[in-house]
């Protein structure tokens, strides 16, 4: 009987941890934009703001290996950066453990080109705008 | 009924038989695919009409409404499949109506042979020597069927149209070629057109020629034997006075081929048509 008890709250007990480290959530990676529209030379312009939640404090470097750009802060659970980025293709963005160089999280940049509806002429002189 | 045909068919020979072509860069003349419109407008809208002893049409509404799909289209009454269409050129095969059966379809008049008997040089008593009792003179809508292109220059735009009977069984034809441009000035649009259209001589002897059962004799009337040419000039403008509402005053002046003129039916070679007032789009 004491065994049972014993055994029953060290289940209780393991459950519980459990649920409480999956409701803790996963280190995130946020980017805005998530999207950036090319313009007439199909390059991306835009003030890229990234920000890292982590599940502990920690020392973060974020770096876009394409820009050859890292900026490292130290430790906190949350970390935010703003960059000016220019560029042709979509950006890896990666989150690292400052000290030992660990990926962390990681979040994509991506590129789109614009593309007006498809429109077509009236065959008749139009009374309205 | 009659009341409701007439006002479609002003709003046809109205708004209806002008296209509109216009710079690139006016939203206005383009529409986005799957678009659909109607317009409503309300002002004086008449037809004079040319026919003997039949009065000018007039009306205080003139409703028009157009679809444009992948290539598919509708404007008004006028159908079309667009085979190409870029910035310069396009291609339709299109189905519409003929304007001259417009202007029989709008009242109910009749044509009374004493007016006949003094206009036709050589009726001659019918075979039996009795005098001919007329009926009302009828003539059918025609929907021809067809096709056009349009050239859009820098300068002026072109139209070429081709039609053909469909509906009726004349199998009359008509051709038309037109020159066309529009403005846009701060709020105000103008547009002008000038054409030209050949109609085949059926088609002129079923709308002016008289059959023989009209006149009592064993044989058709007809008008002409061969295709005849007619004119016809369009002016519009537009001013836009919110972004649903707009004045609009629009004119056309049709002239007739001459020789139509032997026909007893025919009083004028010409007529005008037009409409002043504001259209509201829906």
């Amino acid at each position: 009987m004491y065994i049972c008890n014993k055994t029953f709250t060290g289940t209780l007990a393991m459950l519980f941890c459990l649920n409480i480290k999956t409701s803790w959530a996963e280190p995130q990676l946020n980017l805005q934009p998530e999207t950036c529209v090319r313009d007439e030379s199909g390059e991306c312009q835009t003030t890229l703001n990234i920000q890292y939640t982590g599940e502990e404090r920690r020392a973060v470097c974020i770096a876009i290996d394409h820009l050859v750009w890292e900026q490292c802060q130290e430790e906190a659970r949350r970390h935010e950066v703003s960059v000016a980025v220019r560029t042709h293709q979509n950006l890896d963005v990666t989150a690292l453990d400052a000290k030992d160089r660990r990926i962390l999280s990681e979040a994509t940049l991506i590129l789109a080109t614009f593309k007006p509806d498809a429109t077509r002429k009236r065959r008749r002189f139009s009374w309205s705008y | 009924m009659h009341r409701f045909v007439f006002v479609i068919c002003l709003s046809l020979l109205i708004g209806g038989v002008s296209y509109c072509v216009s710079a690139k860069e006016a939203k206005h003349d383009h529409v986005p695919v799957h678009d659909w419109g109607v317009d409503i407008a309300l002002g004086y809208g008449a037809i004079e009409n040319p026919l003997n002893k039949r009065e000018s049409l007039e009306t205080l509404v003139v409703p028009q409404w157009y679809y444009y799909g992948e290539r598919f289209y509708i404007e008004n009454l006028e159908l079309g499949y667009t085979l190409f269409e870029n910035d310069h050129f396009l291609l339709d095969l299109v189905g519409y109506l003929n304007d001259d059966g417009v202007l029989y379809n709008v009242d109910n008049k009749s044509v009374s042979i004493l007016d006949i008997s003094n206009l036709i040089p050589n009726v001659g008593r019918p075979f039996n020597g009795n005098t001919v009792e007329f009926e009302n003179i009828k003539r059918k809508f025609t929907y021809m069927a067809g096709g056009q292109v349009f050239w859009l220059t820098e300068h002026v735009d072109v139209k070429l149209l081709y039609g053909k009977d469909v509906t009726v069984g004349h199998e009359g034809e008509e051709t038309l070629l037109s020159l066309q441009k529009s403005y846009k000035i701060d709020k105000i649009r103008l547009f002008w057109e000038a054409g030209v259209q050949r109609k085949t001589a059926a088609l002129n002897n079923y709308y002016y020629g008289l059959r023989a059962s009209e006149r009592g004799l064993r044989n058709d009337t007809d008008v002409t034997g061969k295709s005849l040419i007619n004119y016809y000039v369009k002016i519009a403008a537009t001013y836009r006075i919110s972004d649903r509402v707009s004045g609009v005053i629009s004119l056309r002046r049709t002239q007739m081929n001459d020789d139509l003129l032997m026909s007893p039916l025919l009083l004028e070679d010409n007529y005008l048509s037009g409409f002043a007032g504001i259209n509201v789009h829906l």
